[in-house]
């Protein structure tokens, strides 16, 4: 790599070199006998010298998509040919048609690509190449060279972003462009006044003319998604960075700095203002490099520091009760909703209830409430498997309803709220009143991060006790909870209309097959692990008419890890899935109440054939006769304790504050600096070179190292074992 | 860094066009735009030269539909081209000729040539006072002297 440089010639007969990468630079420091250059905050590419990026084919193998009709390539039918009183050089003619099928051999034609947008178009077939060529009536067909005509060089546009070509041919001296007409190709007059008939007219290709080398060294921002790609929407490129340039003799090395990291060395989304552009992340210009501290701590000290200033306190929530208080100064803000902070970007957890969704409390003693409502607290709504969330406000009426019961009751905010809405309700008494009907409701939230501010973030953890709205029921049903008896609860199950079974297992070679037991009836549930697949069947049994609904999936399990099944069916609704680990791999609608009040399954559950509560092969299992929504089983895993919600960085914004990065640099022989003496030793270890060699080294380094030490450095001793 | 917009404009596709000199001064990005340059035909792409040992290609894309500025289609005719220009690091000025060479489907071209003439700052205008950041003591009585310009704000340095 080379630094983009100029130089100018002054008058005298003396030049000055400006380095791109120098200019504006934000300080210079020497230490250790080193120099240190802190740049601007700018792309690499900015100050680094580019390299062509970009190749042209000089042919190119692609069909020619018109409006998803192929050019298609035929060989000319000799009869034909005959009647037209040509009998001898039939082998001469091709011919052409179109087909809705590009990835065929007659479908893929070669392109040459000449200079000045000059190209022609051939088939190879049959060891001849055939011409995409004008013949002496102006028509387009396919012909070998051999018969003398001229016409197969196009001049063509090409729009690079749509892969699309035009091609062009002058007929008395006017141009005109190729387009299909029926099922075949014509030349058209291109003049002034038509040429919006051109560009809608393309030619698809299925190659791109261009290959581009990205060698794009400037940083960039990469998130991946759940499927371990990269969507396109995650990546933000050319962000800018400071660089830390170290200089020892004659080379360069550059670190590039953490302008994009939180203090706390994380990325996380900020209010930076600078950043707060149109894009998906907020991860630019968190930190801005201002000085390199040279101070030197210690005399062994070889670690340089560098002030920078941020935008952004970071908050370090891990799962549980997280307290914290809000920088004294949120400039560039008096106050900040909780809505217009970053925090879901940041991955905030959203849920359809705010018992397990993310909760901030403020502690406030100053606000007072009118109409009996109590505000209960602050909490993402949304689903935790994607979609928009919303920050809202939950209030419940303790006269009416237990806390707990309130944290647990499901969202009454839609999430299409609109201030029209609110203002409705505000301004119409009746509806105003027939609010308090309900127990709890949720609003837009209304919070405010204000300096110094007192908060609370709760963020969803494992349970510490169980409650009834809980997967993790390691009872089979009440009859085990209340009589200790777990012989026939599938009855239960089957009076319900609706049942969840969850449980865990490990993605050893074991194979195994959970099933509800069965009579000569085919039906109930299936779950077998075979090799690396595990097979979900559903066989639902309906005796009117005497036939079986199969539901059935087959998925791969994670080899050598934990993984985690859940089951669900509510018949009542219509609607079972299949569930593994952290997303639903089968799910099924049937028509509603066509199988409640009739068995789903036939018998308990077992594990090759023993009671699968009894077997140590399945763990945690879980038995409710309830339906489990997918969000409840997405986060089952979370309150099992069986996998814990990433910690969660989320900032507010501090005005401008500063703070310390370092650089650990490990030093050469340069400094001697432990014992403050001008005179070193050398010591080489863990060496293995035969004597000869050895001798060489001692020779090269005796004679070197005075040219490359400081100048009042003095070599004591040079010692090779 | 200096800047510096043209305009080209045409009336037919065969047109050579010799602009008048051009006067650059010192480090300087030169843009320009090819908005009056006639779309009687389509043109097929752009090629520049830009005179300093740098050339550039374009293809025509006809496709922007979102682009389309006053019945323009091509995308070379609605683009703005830059280039930045460099003093002369062995002489007070030179002079330089851009070409910027436009293809029509017909085969015509239009030329236009545009004559440079860049000049370099003096020494008071492009470094102004100097400021001494750091001195490094090398081997055999040798220094280097480190240096930010007030112009600019450049780090140089200086070997004595």
């Amino acid at each position: 790599m080379r630094f983009q440089k100029f130089s100018r010639y002054f008058n005298g007969g003396y030049n000055l070199t400006f380095y791109n990468a120098l200019s504006g630079i934000v300080d210079v420091k020497n230490k250790n006998y080193t120099n240190f250059i802190l740049t601007r905050n700018t792309n690499i590419s900015n100050i680094l010298e580019n390299e062509d990026q970009t190749l042209k084919s000089e042919s190119l193998l692609t069909n020619l998509n018109f409006s998803d009709n192929f050019l298609t390539f035929q060989k000319a039918d000799a009869r034909i040919l005959a009647l037209s009183g040509i009998y001898n050089q039939s082998e001469y003619y091709g011919n052409y048609n179109f087909t809705t099928n590009g990835d065929t051999l007659s479908t893929n034609f070669v392109i040459t690509l000449k200079s000045d947008n000059v190209c022609n178009i051939y088939q190879y077939f049959d060891y001849a190449k055939y011409y995409l060529t004008r013949n002496a009536n102006n028509e387009l067909n396919f012909y070998t060279q051999n018969l003398g005509l001229t016409a197969y060089d196009f001049k063509y546009i090409y729009s690079r972003p749509n892969k699309a070509i035009f091609l062009f041919q002058t007929l008395s001296g006017i141009p005109h462009f190729i387009k299909k007409t029926g099922n075949f190709l014509t030349l058209s007059p291109s003049t002034s006044a038509n040429k919006a008939s051109v560009y809608v007219n393309p030619i698809y290709l299925s190659k791109d003319i261009y290959s581009d080398f990205d060698i794009n060294p400037n940083t960039s921002y990469v998130e991946y998604g759940d499927d371990n790609n990269i969507p396109k929407n995650g990546i933000l490129k050319d962000l800018e960075n400071n660089y830390l340039l170290h200089r020892e003799n004659d080379s360069t090395d550059i670190i590039v700095l953490k302008n994009q990291l939180s203090q706390y060395n994380t990325f996380t989304s900020g209010n930076t203002l600078l950043s707060s552009q149109e894009l998906k992340f907020f991860v630019d210009g968190m930190r801005n490099y201002t000085s390199i501290c040279n101070d030197i701590n210690t005399e062994k000290d070889e670690t340089l520091a560098l002030n920078y200033v941020f935008y952004n306190k970071p908050y370090e929530i891990i799962p549980g009760l997280n307290r914290f208080t809000a920088p004294d100064n949120m400039s560039p803000f008096n106050r900040i909703n909780i809505n217009d902070t970053k925090f879901v970007e940041s991955g905030a957890f959203g849920y359809p209830t705010p018992e397990y969704a993310d909760k901030v409390f403020r502690f406030d003693d100053s606000v007072s409430y009118d109409d009996g409502q109590t505000y209960l607290c602050t909490w993402l709504s949304g689903s935790p498997l994607g979609g928009d969330k919303v920050w809202v406000d939950r209030y419940y009426y303790p006269d009416l309803i237990e806390k707990s019961l309130a944290l647990a009751g499901d969202n009454t905010f839609n999430l299409t709220y609109d201030d029209v809405v609110e203002k409705l309700v505000a301004g119409n008494t009746s509806i105003k009143d027939s609010l308090s009907s309900f127990t709890v409701f949720d609003k837009k939230s209304d919070m405010l991060f204000v300096p110094n501010g007192k908060y609370t973030y709760e963020r969803i953890k494992a349970e510490e006790t169980i409650n009834e709205n809980n997967l993790v029921v390691v009872t089979p049903c009440q009859s085990l909870a209340t009589t200790g008896n777990n012989i026939n609860y599938f009855k239960q199950l089957n009076d319900a209309g609706k049942f969840t079974v969850k449980f865990y297992f490990d993605g050893n070679e074991q194979n195994w097959k959970f099933r509800s037991k069965r009579n000569n009836t085919n039906g109930g549930l299936i779950i077998e692990k075979i090799g690396g697949n595990l097979v979900f069947t559903m066989d639902l049994y309906n005796p009117g008419f005497v036939e079986t609904i199969t539901f059935s999936e087959t998925v791969k399990y994670k080899p050598s890890q934990r993984n985690f099944i859940c089951f669900s069916i509510d018949t009542v609704v219509g609607q079972l899935y299949f569930f593994l680990n952290n997303q639903i791999v089968g799910y099924y609608t049937f028509d509603k109440y066509q199988f409640y009040g009739k068995q789903m399954i036939f018998g308990d559950f077992v594990l090759d054939d023993v009671d699968f509560f009894t077997q140590k092969t399945l763990s945690k299992i879980g038995l409710t006769s309830e339906y489990t929504s997918e969000n409840l089983a997405f986060i089952t895993p979370i309150l099992d304790g069986e996998s814990v919600i990433d910690p969660l960085t989320v900032t507010l914004p501090c005005g401008m504050r500063n703070s310390t990065d370092t650089v650990e640099y490990l030093q050469s022989v340069c400094n001697n600096q432990a014992y403050k003496s001008n005179f070193v030793n050398i010591f080489i270890k863990n060496i293995d070179l035969v004597d000869s060699d050895m001798e060489g080294l001692r020779t090269r380094i005796t004679s070197e190292i005075v040219d490359r030490s400081p100048l009042t450095t003095e070599i004591n001793n040079l010692t090779i074992p | 860094m200096n800047t510096k917009l043209l305009s080209l404009s045409s009336t037919n596709t065969s047109q050579t066009t010799i602009l008048s000199t051009v006067g650059l001064v010192d480090y300087t990005l030169l843009s320009i735009s090819l908005s009056g340059v006639t779309e009687r035909l389509l043109p097929t792409h752009l090629s520049i030269n830009w005179g300093d040992g740098k050339t550039d290609f374009f293809e025509n894309d006809i496709l922007q539909i979102g682009n389309i500025v006053s019945n323009i289609f091509s995308s070379i005719l609605i683009d703005t081209y830059s280039h930045e220009y460099f003093p002369s690091s062995v002489s007070t000025s030179q002079t330089l000729t851009a070409t910027f060479s436009l293809y029509y489907v017909n085969s015509d071209i239009s030329t236009f040539t545009l004559p440079l003439s860049i000049t370099n700052y003096d020494y008071t205008t492009s470094v102004g006072d100097v400021q001494l950041v750091n001195t490094n003591y090398l081997q055999n009585d040798r220094k280097i002297h480190q240096l930010v310009t007030d112009e600019g704000g450049y780090l140089v340095e200086l070997l004595t």
